[in-house]
């Protein structure tokens, strides 16, 4: 009789265990997908085109990067995430990778990082004159 | 005891059919997360709206209507030169349409044409805007449209109507 207690306790257990595997593997599996680099890449790119498309000249912009500096950082890439070249802004968040995106203001667009605070937490976007 | 012995069974089967269940539940999740994330963010509608307000802050500048979209002669870059527009892109192709069709206010009606019409751009693109207003369907794969009907008058007081169309293509990175 205790035999079987012990059993039926033991496949509860298990049968707990590989539920809550089950669901572990899930929201990584959804977490992993919302946050891949790539995704980022493509919604910052596109966003921040939108922003400079939209903007009047003289605006100066200041986006928050942290989480993509982050996700940088844990694909090993150091250099400048944002960046532009002509009309078309790209953002880069590893070696092997990066988005690019064309904007149709024909404006003098400056994308640099803010060093004002130490470390790098915003990007500033200067949209100035017309060219 | 035998009673027992069916209910340990009828308990298995169970946690079977609750594995079943789960795997099903889990493969739907899959399959809606990976097929969400495959298709790009479509911002077409959103760049065409933009570029409509662009235009129409160039026509009208703080509601004065800018006579030289009347006045001038030089043809097809005006739009992007007046207004100040980049249109070239990622693309070899030109990916944006610009149309600008002035009206005569106290003559506007539905079938009443322009007193002029500026264009600039990839002007194939306008048959996609055609296309999806005579089927009304939403094509993914093809242009995005915007379209907006202001009215402005000069600074001698004269009304005019300005019917804006504004055409995004850039497909290949907004829509699969």
């Amino acid at each position: 009789m205790l035999g079987k207690r012990g059993n039926l306790l033991a496949e509860n257990i298990i049968f707990i265990i590989l539920n809550l595997v089950f669901l572990t593997i899930l929201i990584v599996f959804v977490v992993s997908k919302s946050q891949s680099p790539a995704m980022m890449e493509e919604e910052m790119a596109k966003q921040i085109a939108l922003l400079i498309d939209s903007a009047k000249p003289v605006t100066i912009m200041t986006i928050n990067v942290e989480s993509a500096l982050s996700k940088a950082k844990n694909n090993n890439y150091n250099q400048d995430i944002i960046f532009k070249q002509k009309n078309i802004v790209t953002v880069k968040l590893r070696d092997k990778g990066g988005y690019s995106y064309s904007f149709f203001n024909d404006a003098d667009v400056s994308v640099f990082p803010d060093t004002s605070a130490g470390e790098i937490k915003n990007y500033i976007i200067a949209v100035n004159n017309y060219n | 005891m035998k009673l027992k012995k069916d209910k340990t069974g009828a308990d298995k089967i169970l946690s079977v059919y609750w594995f079943a269940m789960l795997f099903i539940i889990a493969s739907g999740i899959f399959a809606i997360v990976y097929v969400f994330y495959l298709y790009p963010f479509d911002v077409r509608e959103i760049e065409a709206a933009v570029l409509t307000g662009r235009i129409a802050e160039c026509v009208s500048i703080q509601g004065i209507f800018d006579s030289d979209f009347i006045s001038d002669t030089t043809g097809k870059s005006f739009i992007s030169r007046q207004c100040h527009f980049n249109f070239n892109s990622e693309f070899d192709e030109m990916q944006y349409y610009a149309e600008v069709k002035i009206y005569d206010f106290k003559t506007f009606g539905n079938l009443s044409t322009p007193m002029k019409t500026i264009f600039d751009g990839n002007g194939n693109l306008k048959a996609d805007c055609e296309l999806q207003k005579s089927s009304k369907n939403n094509f993914k794969t093809q242009s995005k449209c915007s379209e907006k009907l202001i009215y402005s008058i000069d600074d001698e007081n004269v009304p005019y109507l300005v019917k804006i169309l504004s055409v995004v293509r850039k497909t290949e990175k907004n829509a699969r």
